[in-house]
């Protein structure tokens, strides 16, 4: 488990103007987008057909699961900077398979269009992990594999053990990520190019959740060239 | 150039797709408009521009690999008769005179609704050489 404190600061060098601005513009892309899909439906109800209507409830509702991510990274944000005694604590004795049997009525509806498929390898040990961390990592990594996937192409969630921890892996069908990014991607403020709103954070608390955890998160490639994120949970002893 | 229930092509550019697929949902119900080509980032939008030379282009400022304020002289040098609007999430009052300075019809902020957006925009299709004007 890492132990922060006041030196560990992840938004060292980073000024509260920045911030602001990029939390600003990016609610503000939200907010233009269901605001506009709203307004939409009012001024042509009468002349949309009942899927073209739930298509654009549809829509309206993942930029609204989106904005909750969006928040949700900027609450932990502010957790990373406050001292190790307020993080949250772990449970040795946590089971993945029921852990995401419990989570998997968050996923599904964030990943929208995308069929989920779960698949978790039997007889898994029990592992030391904090459930809202884990599944705050998950929200973030299934939320980023929608951004890329082409419409309605399914994302996989894997789960088995490697060495002395468990790992979860999350898989999509878009175009991969460029081996010269892979670490990138973890830092603060970077965005994939195209990826929908975002801040470029989500990425940067999921490493710093899992690291706190005593895992370790990387990216690579599915079998057929979409992005894997996987990130592992040390087994209990 | 333009003449009644004239239907014009248009180029979105913004690096936020979800944004993109409501602009082009709001552009298309109107009747007025068809989205030819949709732009992830300054660059793309000049080879797009070159390729289909839209009569509209609805271009973000803030985008990855070349910004908007970059793109825009490219995106008229490469389609001259393409009618350049800036459409930002940045003040108005704090940008407009940058965009109508680089060669821009118009500039309109984000939050615009849909319905208004599309008025501002029908007008300014209509044929009036030269104007430049903030909508």
């Amino acid at each position: 488990m890492v132990v922060r404190d006041a030196s560990d600061d992840p938004l060292a060098g980073l000024s509260a103007d920045e911030l602001l601005r990029v939390l600003g513009h990016e609610i503000g892309n939200l907010v233009t987008i269901v605001s506009g899909y709203g307004q939409m439906l009012r001024d042509h109800w009468d002349f949309l057909a009942d899927d073209r209507r739930l298509d654009i409830v549809g829509r309206m509702n993942r930029q609204v699961d989106q904005l909750r991510v969006l928040i949700d990274n900027f609450q932990h944000l502010r957790w990373l900077t406050i001292s190790s005694q307020d993080m949250p604590m772990l449970s040795p004795t946590t089971d993945v398979d029921d852990l995401l049997s419990a989570l998997a009525d968050d996923l599904v509806p964030l990943a929208d269009d995308h069929p989920l498929e779960i698949d978790v390898e039997a007889g898994l040990p029990h592992v030391v992990a904090d459930r809202a961390s884990v599944q705050h990592v998950l929200m973030n990594l299934v939320v980023n594999a929608t951004k890329f996937s082409p419409a309605d192409a399914p994302i996989a969630i894997d789960v088995g053990q490697q060495d002395d921890a468990v790992r979860i892996s999350v898989t999509d069908h878009g175009s991969g990520i460029p081996a010269d990014k892979r670490d990138q991607i973890f830092e603060k403020f970077v965005r994939l190019q195209d990826g929908g709103v975002g801040v470029g954070l989500g990425l940067f608390i999921c490493k710093a959740l899992v690291e706190a955890m005593g895992g370790r998160i990387w990216a690579d490639s599915g079998p057929d060239g979409g992005a894997r994120m996987s990130f592992t949970l040390p087994v209990a002893n | 150039m333009s003449e009644e229930n004239e239907v014009f092509r248009v180029l979105i550019a913004d690096d936020v797709q979800d944004l993109r697929s409501m602009l082009r949902l709001a552009l298309e119900l109107s009747g007025r408009f068809t989205v030819v080509a949709e732009a992830m980032d300054g660059a793309h939008a000049v080879d797009l521009a070159a390729m289909y030379k839209p009569d509209l282009a609805l271009l973000d400022l803030s985008m990855p690999a070349l910004d908007g304020l970059e793109a825009l002289p490219r995106i008229l040098e490469a389609s001259p008769t393409t009618r350049v609007v800036v459409l930002s999430g940045f003040e108005e009052a704090r940008m407009a005179p940058v965009a109508l300075k680089g060669g821009a019809v118009a500039y309109l902020e984000k939050g615009v609704p849909p319905r208004r957006l599309v008025q501002a925009l029908i007008e300014i299709m209509q044929p009036s050489p030269g104007d430049s004007s903030v909508a």
